[in-house]
């Protein structure tokens, strides 16, 4: 199996924590960056507690210099990264009339300008090698729109305008750029929503809309993330799949 | 192949239009993902070759003459899964026999999109309805239909094929609707991989360079490079998946 070393962000918690453990499991070495050292070293940890690889990273991924070092640091432990998840994000459950200048800044500053960051940040290795796998970690939320997130939706629907236009500059390079666009999944982030009584409606019954009337799990996104990233995917690029148990968009 | 631990072990799956292309490709990918696999399609000859093939590398698989849009044909295809093998856990409506280009002012365009729908639409239609019952009662099932990029791009002169891929969205998101509450999950799939006849169209209509330039990563696919998305929509790994559109083409659609 050929070597490859991944860099997941947001790798702490949540979708970004299963696709750590996902791809670890699959083989690849992995960087787990999160802005929160302890929960990137707690998923490093069971990660090589299981045999796997990885090491924890710890950025802010809007703090171009953090980035670099924590790049730095992991292609000279595993070498050339030639896969990255971009799914750090940050929330700010908010209606548009109320939302502050420095929110909207620090939802664009994390989940669209850091993975530009980052993006820019490991590119070298992937041009160097002709190989590479990016994932852009949207949301439903960009396809369909949603109420008090317009901040954190804007920032999404940027996530699949990139995706797409790195598809088309890189492909040559043998590079390829999708997005997966989870629905609602059961993270701490749904959770803080859930328990804070941010949705219109209570959650069951919007997931009971669903075709599949269940809460997505992280490691169905995680899945997605593996494929796309896979040796496999090979000949797919600039698509959006939607990891949402078939809502509507 | 066939090993045991694959990611289709004990799963039985129908595929049609597979004695060559992109169908085949699919069958030799499940078949060697642990599925017990029925082909179907025109060609006696070209079936009993993929059939051979799976065979002889220690797949399980039965092939059936049956032509897309032929319901009683359908209902032996669906039969002989359950004599043979007592389930159908995948369905990937692949066949489509499809007309040449017309366009729409010439009075044979209303037979041709006759043609294509019978074939792709309906076709996909009734096997859908064929294998539903034994899907449901074991409990879910994936099913992964065939739609085209010239159905989002509306390209002159290609109605009756676009239309008739265009209309398999539609069946894949309403029965995604319809049946995920029975586990059944239903995706579109957007294939592009070049087939001695597509090659011969975009040579004689000097085309060739234009496609090519609409493709991102700068080259035409093969059927190899679209089996792996098939396999991931027919196994566990895409539970939450369901009425989705994919391309599996260099990136010619972004949808």
């Amino acid at each position: 199996m050929t070597h490859r070393t991944a860099l997941i962000t947001g790798g702490g918690s949540g979708v970004g924590k299963a696709t750590s453990e996902r791809l670890a499991r699959e083989g690849k070495a992995v960087g787990v960056l999160d802005i929160n050292r302890k929960s990137a070293e707690a998923v490093a940890r069971t990660i090589s507690d299981a045999g796997g690889k990885a090491i924890a990273l710890c950025a802010d991924i809007a703090d171009r210099r953090q980035v670099e070092a924590a790049v730095h640091e992991l292609r000279g432990v595993f070498g050339a990264i030639g896969i990255l998840i971009n799914n750090a994000a940050v929330e700010n459950f908010c209606a548009f009339a109320e939302i502050r200048d420095e929110n909207w800044d620090r939802l664009i500053d994390t989940n669209l300008k850091g993975a530009f960051i980052v993006t820019q940040a490991v590119l070298p290795d992937m041009l160097a090698m002709r190989w590479g796998r990016i994932v852009n970690v949207s949301a439903l939320g960009a396809q369909t729109g949603a109420p008090n997130m317009a901040h954190y939706t804007a920032s999404k629907g940027g996530l699949i305008a990139l995706t797409r236009s790195l598809a088309i500059e890189l492909g040559p390079r043998g590079i390829t750029i999708n997005s997966v666009s989870p629905g609602f999944i059961d993270t701490p982030m749904s959770r803080r929503a859930i328990d804070g009584g941010l949705f219109p409606v209570p959650y069951e019954q919007i997931i009971a809309s669903y075709p599949i009337p269940r809460l997505g799990q992280p490691d169905d996104v995680a899945c997605a993330c593996a494929f796309f990233t896979s040796e496999e995917a090979g000949y797919i690029t600039a698509q959006v799949l939607g990891v949402n148990g078939g809502a509507a968009v | 192949m066939a090993g045991s631990g694959g990611p289709l072990e004990g799963r039985v799956a129908i595929i049609t239009g597979a004695g060559q292309g992109i169908g085949a490709a699919i069958a030799l990918a499940y078949a060697s993902a642990g599925a017990k696999v029925i082909i179907t399609g025109r060609t006696q000859s070209k079936l009993e070759e993929v059939t051979a093939k799976i065979k002889a590398e220690g797949g399980a698989a039965r092939w059936l003459a049956a032509l897309a849009g032929n319901r009683e044909q359908a209902g032996k295809t669906v039969d002989e899964a359950i004599s043979a093998w007592g389930r159908v856990d995948v369905l990937v409506n692949n066949a489509h026999t499809f007309t040449d280009y017309l366009p729409i002012e010439d009075p044979r365009l209303e037979d041709n999109i006759r043609i294509d729908m019978d074939s792709a639409f309906i076709g996909s239609l009734q096997l859908m309805q064929c294998v539903f019952p034994h899907m449901r009662d074991a409990g879910g099932g994936s099913i992964i239909n065939m739609g085209s990029s010239y159905g989002l791009r509306c390209e002159p002169g290609f109605l009756a094929y676009a239309s008739a891929k265009e209309a398999i969205r539609t069946l894949t998101r309403t029965a995604a609707r319809e049946w995920g509450k029975h586990k059944i999950r239903v995706n579109t799939l957007l294939p592009a991989a070049m087939s001695p006849k597509a090659l011969w169209y975009l040579k004689e209509s000097n085309s060739y360079e234009a496609e090519l330039s609409k493709v991102a990563l700068g080259y035409f696919g093969k059927p190899d490079d679209i089996a792996p998305l098939a396999l991931f929509l027919a196994s566990e790994a895409s539970n939450y998946i369901t009425g989705q559109t994919i391309g599996v083409d260099g990136g010619s659609t972004m949808l």
